[in-house]
């Protein structure tokens, strides 16, 4: 026999004059391994068809559905209620754009940071389609990889009391996103072009260090040691021309990437 | 090639990286004196002998009274770096505090601590280097005579506001520029709070040790 579970979702809709937010209590019987996915689409199908909310993929890959749950935010379809307490809060993600309820659109918000920040390759090698794909090493591949694990579903950018009080500040997401780029061997971009787009307080120096971002992600990216290792990297940039060399030597990063650049 | 950016750019402006490193370089350089002060105080409890004689070395090399106005700027500057992050408008600090309050997360409500004690700690402290340095030399029996005559709770609020905003700064600093990694966190999450402990109840005893000295 399963729990009872009392799930309050915020109710808002913003192209509706006349609704106002407010929560809304469900009761639903709980069964084993369900999932807030589950949960949320019997509501819907049982309840209220007008309930709205996101998913997609419903395992933990297209990071379409998250949203504040019991607070923090987190994934929806790879939350298992059983691990929830029987009273169960949900909220949509602070900072993107309410569609309705449960359901913001994070899409424009990392298009824009990602056309901002130039989130590609930046190549001046001249393309040649017949040749063979150069190289790379397996370590490096995997580590590269390891940032690109990346769903962009926002978790750490509502999770984040900066991203909270500056609208402007471009998020741990993001900078993990430039951390693989200057990872990148293919990618041309030195140190200074990696200050002029977030050595800033909007970049790299806005972060407080709160590692609210490290702890929610849920594809558990190395968050919080990509914001000191590009911190650091900026913050050397912008004294380098100040210290004496002996030192400047000493505390160049020491990564092999920053030597071929 | 289309859309490559050429190596030649140049960094327009150092300014935000220069800033965000003076902040942690005057913070730091605060922590260190903080603790040595910690340490010359607490000599007291030992015997207000060695309190003097520290004291005396201090007075002849003329080092109480140069560092007390320096410190005093480094702080001040330490104080107009940070305070660009400070929740300003108070839209932000109550944005801040709902985020926090709803997170259940422990980092974010240490921010807000860091953020409230900076504030005590600055008027504190500005009350106190002013008050040594209209009563120079330093000696044991001056403090003593300062914590007897009801400045006790004055500096119990400093000691513990300094304690916390130096711990979780010191800790802040080492997460910000990756010296505290995710595999050692918990680790420093454990020494920063001894270290706070440490610095408290130090603080503690001398100032009880002051109570017990004649004036
Ligand atoms: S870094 Fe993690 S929390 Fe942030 S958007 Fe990517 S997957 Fe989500
Ligand atoms: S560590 Fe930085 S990016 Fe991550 S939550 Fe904190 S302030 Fe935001
Ligand atoms: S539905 Fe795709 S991540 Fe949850």
């Amino acid at each position: 026999m399963g729990r009872k579970l009392q799930i309050d979702i915020m109710r808002y809709n913003p192209l509706d004059e006349n609704s106002v937010p407010h929560m809304q209590s469900f009761f639903l019987e709980e069964y084993p391994s369900m999932t807030l996915f589950v949960a949320l689409t019997q509501l819907r199908e049982t309840q209220d068809p007008s309930l709205q909310f996101d998913f997609c993929c419903r395992a933990g890959i297209c990071g379409s559905c998250g949203m504040v749950i019991n607070g923090r935010p987190s994934l929806a379809c790879s939350t298992q209620t059983r691990d929830l307490p029987a009273h169960i809060t949900l909220h949509p993600l602070p900072i993107f754009k309410l569609i309705g309820d449960l359901s913001v659109d994070t899409g424009t918000w990392f298009r824009s940071v990602g056309t901002r920040l130039e989130t590609w390759i930046h190549s001046n090698a001249e393309f040649d389609e017949n040749a063979i794909e150069e190289r790379m090493e397996d370590g490096l591949a995997k580590e590269i990889f390891e940032l690109d694990r990346c769903i962009e579903c926002g978790c750490c950018v509502a999770a984040c009391g900066t991203a909270r009080m500056r609208e402007d500040f471009l998020g741990a997401t993001s900078i993990n996103r430039m951390a693989r780029f200057h990872l990148d061997p293919r990618d041309n971009r030195t140190a200074e072009d990696f200050y002029e787009v977030i050595g800033n307080d909007q970049g790299v120096f806005g972060c407080m260090g709160l590692l609210a971002c490290e702890d929610v992600c849920p594809k558990e990216l190395p968050l919080q040691d990509q914001l000191g290792i590009m911190r650091r990297m900026l913050a050397f940039q912008s004294v380098k021309n100040i210290v004496p060399a002996f030192l400047r030597d000493k505390m160049t990063c020491g990564h092999d990437k920053c030597g071929h650049k | 090639m289309k859309g490559s950016v050429s190596c030649a750019t140049v960094a327009k402006t150092t300014v935000s990286g220069r800033v965000d490193l003076a902040q942690a370089v005057t913070g730091v350089v605060l922590a260190l004196f903080t603790l040595m002060h910690a340490l010359f105080v607490g000599s007291v409890i030992i015997s207000p002998h060695i309190m003097n004689g520290l004291a005396w070395i201090l007075e002849i090399t003329y080092i109480e009274n140069i560092v007390g106005p320096i410190i005093l700027v480094i702080m001040l500057a330490h104080f107009l770096l940070a305070v660009r992050k400070m929740p300003v408008r108070l839209g932000e600090f109550s944005v801040f505090y709902d985020h926090a309050k709803r997170m259940r997360h422990c980092d974010t409500w240490l921010w807000l601590v860091q953020a409230i004690t900076a504030v005590i700690v600055f008027v504190l402290v500005s009350a106190h280097v002013y008050t040594i340095m209209m009563n120079l030399p330093i000696s044991a029996e001056a403090s003593a005579l300062r914590e007897q005559n009801g400045w006790t709770c004055f500096y119990l609020t400093l000691l513990i506001c300094v304690g916390l905003h130096l711990g979780i700064g010191l800790f802040r600093v080492g997460v910000k520029y990756g010296f505290i990694k995710a595999e050692n966190r918990s680790v420093w999450v454990k020494r920063t709070w001894l270290l706070i402990a440490f610095y408290v109840a130090l603080g503690i005893v001398t100032i009880i040790r002051f109570h017990f000295i004649a004036v």
